[in-house]
C-alpha cells in the first residue's frame, strides 16, 4: 500500500469500514509513513473538535420558547 | 397498536421536539447563518412532523427524517434568497464568511473558532461534516438526507474534513 492507496482508504478506515486485510495493510503503511500518520491523526482531531464544538447551540430558554411558538401554530390542539 | 389519546400524542410530540430540536436547528443554522431563518425552519420541520406523528415511531429513523426535511426547507430558503439578491447582507457569499452575532455572543472560544472555520467551507462540504461529525449520523444517513450515493457522501465528508482542518489551522495562525 502506498500513500495514494491510504488516502483513498482513509474515510473507510475511520468508519471502521475495512476488512482485516485492508486494515493490516493500512496499519503497516502508517507505521512506516509519517506523512500519512499525520493526516490520519489530524483528521481524527478535526472530527473530535467538530463533534465537541461544532454545534450552533440553543439555550434551554430558546427551546422552551420555540416549543411554545410551535404549539401556538398548531391549528387544532389535542382536546 | 393501541390507539393513543390526544394527550399521549402531544406528549410524544413534545419528547420528539426536545430530543431533536438541537440537531434540526444546527443543520438549518449552518446552512442559513441566520438565527431567525433557522428558527423558521425548525417550525416548519416540526409542524410537518406533527402531521405524520402517528407514523413516527422508530427513534433511530426519526432524526434523519427530520433533518432531511430541515435540509430541504433550508435549501429552498437559500434559493429564494439568491433569487432576490438586492440586500447584500442576505447574500449567501456574505453570510458564509460572517457568522451571525448570536452565534458568536453565546459561544465559547472553541465554539467560536469552529464556527468561523465551518463558515469557510463550501456549502455541500459544510453540510456533510455537520451531519457526519457534528451530529454523528451514520454515513448512510448522511447520504440519504442529502440525496446522494454512499460513496459520494464519503467523498464530501472527506473533502469537508480536509477543508475544515485547513481552516482551523489558518484560524490558529491568525490568532482568532
Ligand atoms: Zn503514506
Amino acid at each position: 500500500m502506498d500513500c495514494e492507496d491510504l488516502a483513498e482508504l482513509l474515510t473507510d478506515l475511520l468508519e471502521g469500514d475495512v476488512d482485516a486485510d485492508q486494515e493490516a495493510a493500512a496499519l503497516a503503511h502508517l507505521a512506516s509513513c509519517e506523512a500519512c500518520e499525520r493526516v490520519l491523526a489530524g483528521t481524527r482531531d478535526v472530527i473530535e473538535i467538530a463533534h465537541e464544538h461544532g454545534r450552533a447551540a440553543l439555550e434551554p430558554d430558546d427551546r422552551q420558547r420555540m416549543f411554545r411558538e410551535l404549539t401556538a401554530k398548531i391549528p387544532d390542539p389535542p382536546n | 397498536m393501541d390507539v393513543e389519546s390526544p394527550e399521549q400524542v402531544f406528549l410524544r410530540f413534545e419528547d420528539l421536539f426536545n430530543a431533536n430540536v438541537d440537531a434540526v436547528f444546527n443543520v438549518a443554522q449552518r446552512l442559513l447563518w441566520n438565527r431567525s431563518d433557522a428558527e423558521d425552519v425548525v417550525q416548519t420541520t416540526f409542524l410537518k412532523a406533527l402531521t405524520r406523528i402517528a407514523q413516527l415511531r422508530d427513534d433511530e429513523r426519526v432524526r434523519p427524517w427530520l433533518l432531511q426535511i430541515a435540509y430541504r426547507d433550508a435549501i429552498a430558503l437559500l434559493r429564494r434568497r439568491r433569487d432576490r439578491p438586492t440586500d447584500p447582507s442576505l447574500l449567501p457569499e456574505w453570510a458564509a464568511v460572517e457568522p451571525g452575532p448570536s452565534d458568536i455572543a453565546i459561544a465559547s472560544d472553541m465554539a467560536r473558532i469552529v464556527t468561523v472555520a465551518l463558515a469557510q467551507l463550501e456549502e455541500s462540504e459544510r453540510l456533510a461534516v455537520t451531519l457526519r461529525d457534528v451530529e454523528d449520523l451514520p454515513m448512510r444517513d448522511v447520504a440519504s438526507i442529502i440525496g446522494i450515493g454512499l460513496s459520494a457522501a464519503k467523498m464530501r465528508v472527506l473533502r469537508g474534513r480536509a477543508s475544515l482542518r485547513v481552516a482551523l489551522q489558518e484560524d490558529a495562525r491568525s490568532g482568532l
